[in-house]
Formats: C-alpha cells, sequence, structure tokens
C-alpha cells in the first residue's frame, strides 16, 4: 500500500454512502405517530460515516499510514479462486445434499491449496465430513440437507 | 423454612448425574459454531418433561451454563465465536493460542467463566428478589442510554478512532436492512424476502471472524508461511491470576448487573467488561495482542449473565434473554409460573434450581479444565484440513440457525468484509458491537420517543436515563485522553 492508501479508502467509504443516500431515499420518512421514522438512523449513520470519511482523506494528506504488506496478482487470484469455490457449496449446499457437496468441496479444496498425496485425498475428507455428519445429525439432531 | 430439606435432594446422584450431563452437553452445543446456549435448551425441554421439575430444570441449567462457557472454546483455538456471548473472547483468546498459550487462555477462561458463573450464583440466591426490582425500572429510555453507552466501547476498541467510528457506523447502518422494527416499514430489502428479516446474527458473526481468518490462513498456506503452534500449560500462574483478579470480579459483576436487565444478554455484557478492563488497565495497548486478562474480562462476564438473568425469571417471570425466555417456557411444562408466587408456593423448586446452579458452574469448572489438553490438541491438525475444516463448520453452524441458504451468503458476504476491514485497519469489533447494539438502540429510541410523544426532556428523565446519558462522553473522550497522555509521555521520554 502507498502513502494514499486511506485517500482512496475514504473515496470508497464516500461511494458507498452516495450508493446508500441513493437507497435510503425509498425508505419512509414517518413512523407511527413519531417524529423519529425508519429512515432516521441510517440517514444519521450515512451523514456519520460521510464526515468520517472526509475527516480520513484530509489526515490521509497530513500523515502517511503505516505500511501494508502488498496483494501479488497470484495471491489474489488464488483467494478468489477460494471465494468462488465457497460460492459453489454454498449455492450445492441445500440442493445437492450436505454429504456429496462437503465431500467434493473438501477435496477441491484440498487440491486448490497444494495437497497432491493421493490417500489424504481418499481417506481425509469423508472421513472429517461423516464424522461431523453423525454428530450433528445424530447427536445433537440438527437437520443436514 | 428449613432450607437444608430443600438443599439436600439436588446432591442425589441422580440429580448430579442430570446437572453433570446437561453440563457437558452444554460444552460441546457451545463449543460447535452455529449451535447456541438457546437451542441446546430448546432442544432438552421435551426430554425433561417427564423428570421431577428440580431435576429437569436443573438440566437445562447445566446446557445454559455449560453452552454459554463452550462459545469461547472455538474462539480462542479456531477464531469462531461458538456462540455470539464469546464473540469478544476473540481479541485476545486467539492471539494467545497462535502465540503458543492455546492451553492457558483456555484455562483462564475456564477459570474466570467458574469465577463469573459462581459469583452470580451466589447474588441469585441472596438477593434474588431485590435485584428483580431494580430491572423493573428500565425502559425503553434506559435501554437506549445503556446501547448508547454500550456503542462507545467502540471509540476504546478500535485502536484507529476515525476508522473504528466509521466501520460502527457501517454496522448499525447493516443492522438497519431488513423490516423496521416500528412501523415494519421495509428498508433495503430490494424486494428480495431473503432481506425481510435482516442479516441474521449468527452467520454475520461466523462470517466476520471465522471466514476473514481463513482467508488470511490461506495466504499463509499459499505462501508457504505455515508455523507450527505449540500447546503448553494450562494454569495460569499466581502472577498472571493476580494481574487478572480486579479484571475478574469487576467483569462479575457487570455480567450479573446486565444479566438482571432483561434483554440485554451476555454478549453485551462481554463487550462491556472487556471495554471497562481495558480502561481500567495500566497497560491498556497489550489488549487485543493476546492478553490473559482480556480473555478473563469476557469469560467472568458471559458466564455471570447466566445466574444474573435467572434473577427476573424467577421472582418476576420476565426473561433475561432469549435461553431465559425458553427456560422459562421448562418451568411453564412443569406447571409452574415463574414470579413473587413462586418463591412462596414452590419454595424447594427455587432452592433447587439456586443449588443447581451453583453446581452446574462447578461440574463446568472441572469438565473444562479436565478437557482442555483433548480441546487445545485441534491446533496441532495440519494447517490445510485445520481450515478446511473450519470452514466445513462455518457453512454447517450459519445454516443450522434458520435452515436457510440465505444464511450462509450472508456469512461468505460478511466474511469479505471483515477480510478487507483487516486488511485496511478497520475494526471487526466496532462493527460487531455496533449490529448487537445498533437495532436495541434504534428501537428503543423510536418507542421510547413514541411514549412520552417527542419530548425529550420526559424522554431523558430518569435517573438510570442520565447516569448512562452522562457516562458516554466521558467514555468517548476516555480513549482519546489516554491516547494523548501516551504520546506525551513517548515525547518527555524522547527527550530525556
Amino acid at each position: 500500500m502507498n502513502r494514499n492508501s486511506d485517500f482512496w479508502l475514504s473515496l470508497v467509504v464516500l461511494g458507498f454512502c452516495a450508493v446508500a443516500s441513493v437507497l435510503t431515499l425509498d425508505v419512509p420518512t414517518n413512523g407511527t405517530g413519531g417524529t423519529v421514522g425508519p429512515s432516521f438512523l441510517p440517514w444519521l449513520m450515512i451523514g456519520g460515516m460521510s464526515l468520517f470519511a472526509l475527516i480520513l482523506m484530509w489526515r490521509s494528506q497530513r500523515h502517511a499510514p503505516a505500511a501494508m504488506a502488498p496483494f501479488g496478482a497470484r495471491l489474489l487470484t488464488q483467494l478468489g479462486g477460494f471465494l468462488i469455490l465457497m460460492l459453489l457449496y454454498a449455492w450445492a449446499y441445500e440442493p445437492v445434499g450436505y454429504l456429496i457437496s462437503s465431500v467434493v468441496f473438501f477435496v477441491v479444496a484440498l487440491l486448490v491449496l497444494g495437497e497432491r498425496r493421493l490417500l489424504q485425498l481418499l481417506l481425509v475428507p469423508p472421513g472429517v465430513v461423516g464424522s461431523v455428519y453423525v454428530v450433528f445429525a445424530y447427536a445433537m439432531q440438527v437437520y443436514m440437507p | 423454612m428449613d432450607i437444608f430439606q430443600y438443599i439436600l435432594p439436588v446432591f442425589s446422584p441422580d440429580v448430579l448425574l442430570v446437572i453433570a450431563l446437561g453440563t457437558l452437553g452444554g460444552i460441546i452445543i457451545g463449543a460447535l459454531p452455529g449451535l447456541t446456549a438457546t437451542m441446546g435448551v430448546a432442544l432438552l425441554v421435551p426430554i425433561t418433561f417427564g423428570m421431577d421439575p428440580v431435576k429437569g430444570l436443573n438440566m437445562l441449567i447445566g446446557i445454559y451454563v455449560g453452552g454459554i462457557y463452550g462459545g469461547c472454546i472455538s474462539s480462542i483455538l479456531i477464531k469462531t465465536p461458538g456462540t455470539p456471548a464469546s464473540a469478544a473472547t476473540v481479541l485476545d483468546g486467539y492471539p494467545m493460542a497462535m502465540k503458543g498459550e492455546a492451553g492457558k487462555a483456555l484455562g483462564m477462561a475456564t477459570i474466570a467463566s467458574a469465577i463469573g458463573g459462581l459469583f452470580s450464583a451466589v447474588v441469585l440466591a441472596t438477593l434474588a428478589p431485590q435485584l428483580a426490582a431494580m430491572a423493573l425500572r428500565f425502559g425503553p429510555a434506559e435501554y437506549f442510554s445503556l446501547a448508547l453507552f454500550g456503542l462507545t466501547i467502540i471509540a476504546s476498541l478500535s485502536g484507529d478512532i476515525v476508522k473504528g467510528t466509521i466501520a460502527g457506523m457501517l454496522g448499525v447502518l447493516l443492522s438497519c436492512v431488513g423490516a423496521d422494527p416500528i412501523s415494519g416499514a421495509a428498508r433495503y430489502t430490494f424486494g428480495y424476502t431473503g432481506f425481510a428479516a435482516g442479516f441474521s446474527f449468527t452467520p454475520a458473526l461466523i462470517g466476520l471472524f471465522a471466514i476473514s481468518e481463513i482467508f488470511i490462513q490461506l495466504e499463509s498456506i499459499f505462501e508457504d508461511r505455515v508455523s507450527k503452534v505449540s500447546v503448553a500449560g494450562i494454569w495460569p500462574s499466581w502472577t498472571e491470576m493476580r494481574e487478572s483478579a480486579g479484571t475478574l470480579l469487576r467483569g462479575s459483576i457487570i455480567g450479573t448487573i446486565i444479566g438482571i436487565v432483561p434483554g440485554v444478554g451476555s454478549g453485551t455484557a462481554s463487550w462491556i467488561s472487556y471495554n471497562e478492563s481495558r480502561r481500567a488497565s495500566k497497560t491498556p495497548e497489550k489488549y487485543g495482542t493476546g492478553h490473559m486478562p482480556g480473555v478473563a474480562a469476557t469469560e467472568s462476564a458471559n458466564n455471570a449473565v447466566c445466574g444474573g438473568a435467572l434473577v427476573p425469571l424467577l421472582a418476576l417471570g420476565i426473561p433475561g434473554d432469549v435461553v431465559t425466555a425458553v427456560l422459562m417456557g421448562g418451568l411453564m411444562i412443569h406447571g409452574l409460573a415463574p414470579g413473587p408466587l413462586l418463591f412462596q408456593e414452590h419454595p424447594g423448586v427455587v432452592v433447587g434450581l439456586f443449588t443447581g446452579n451453583f453446581i452446574a458452574n462447578i461440574f463446568m469448572f472441572i469438565f473444562g479444565m479436565a478437557g482442555i489438553t483433548y480441546f487445545a490438541k485441534i491446533l496441532l491438525v495440519p494447517k490445510k484440513i485445520l481450515t478446511i475444516s473450519i470452514a466445513l463448520f462455518c457453512f454447517i453452524g450459519s445454516y443450522a440457525i434458520n435452515l436457510n441458504v440465505f444464511d450462509l451468503y450472508t456469512m461468505l458476504g460478511f466474511g469479505l468484509l471483515g477480510y478487507g476491514m483487516q486488511k485496511f485497519g478497520f475494526s471487526q469489533a466496532a462493527l460487531c458491537i455496533a449490529l448487537i447494539l445498533g437495532p436495541m438502540a434504534e428501537a428503543n429510541l423510536r418507542l421510547g420517543l413514541l411514549n412520552v410523544d417527542n419530548d425529550l426532556i420526559r424522554f431523558c428523565a430518569s435517573p438510570i436515563t442520565l447516569l448512562f446519558l452522562a457516562l458516554t462522553p466521558l467514555s468517548l473522550a476516555w480513549p482519546i485522553l489516554q491516547e494523548r497522555r501516551a504520546k506525551k509521555k513517548a515525547a518527555v521520554a524522547k527527550t530525556l
């Protein structure tokens, strides 16, 4: 991160506040008989966040923020890949069912993390997924899809 | 009344056995992310139906006490709060585990939980009717001022006050998603029914702390920076105990008082206790880096809530939190109406519950200390398998709350947000506190103003409201003053 990371962050916060403001216009202003309606707190927070974002921006011009470790493109791709894997797992969790979706997720995740030992790939995922299933579904009586 | 004729039956082997089983079951339920003490008590209410009231209700109290304690195990070991009550324990418990002090962190958490629980059990047994009367004086204005005071914790916890405040305000804004608590008007739902009830708290919490940590762990795995964590020692030293003594007492008192106030809960108690401990400390900069009193503060407070929450339930028939609301159902199943008459008509049950609560805390201590070595072994599991297994638990826990896939996306969304916040120096704790206290502040402010026809003077008139409103600016100013004093000291030291 360079000297102006907080500057860019403050811009992101201000952008978020702008979007939130547009969305808050749809929230009713008056509640049931009170002057404080459903949009009171959202407006208060949007105003406050904008104010503090401006302070952050002003501060970033005066003091350099502490240095942060940079994101490499490779690392970002790897993390993004894992996020997509988790999204797919969430999508498959109910329709495919816990057991199959979890074993597939576990195996693919191990592969993504660089595991290549066949025994680990074949034994660990069904072992972990199966024992978790027994604990939750039978011992705890938790519904598993 | 010969009190011993009511106490002695609790010490019969069958009652002791069900309390022990309840407490052990509670610890396991609490340690599993997504399974809360409320869920455990609710699951076992039907089982206790056929039991004698003292036996059945004490089993439920065992689950309650064990469940609140159990949450700290996963908080400390895998940075995944087992229950919302133990979210604050992550702050110092997990860094201690990363420093190779997982055993000690769990040891202190167990001792603190037992001290907090026993303290509130004694308070419950001796002062229940008198304290319950105090709880009745809390109306919307008092709840609002308490929530506002609680929100000021953000200032001292965030390190960077500007970024912490932004994170806190974002948390309050996110808590506004869904139906408005007073009018029912939809806010930011985009016409999608999944948003109507707002973001579910537990999946949000799991995402904020656990999923974000998974991303951090993935970074180290991808970059081959995996370090071996050791597990050594479970008992804190005398010096460490002495250092935490004041914190333990303070946490127990805060937890008991907050427990007595209906509807506030153990999550709020542990954050307030953590903040007060940090504020009173001579070394506040150590908090958040793996400091033992940080663990003592949160765990003593959240377990003290258990006894405190039983005070209004038994004395007035008002449940102190969600778990005691379910417990109230358990009492009613046994044909017992909680309230002042319970003390006159069923003294055996009341004394039995007081004694059972005390015993459950002792069992919790025994099981907790005996299990630490086994719990901590989780850190010895290879990092890749542990990280994926944690992800698995996160999914199961988030889904189990409402059996709703939307909660899984909520968890992932908050996970991504938490990761970004961690990378760019925004406090996740601030967002978490705001998610807890934001809705409480808003609903009570608006309800309170409606009650007094929007007259602010009448709204602020009660002594409790005034006290908290007066404490709020002081609480905000304190960390700023402390920071300035530290800077001055550093400047003086530099010139010498």
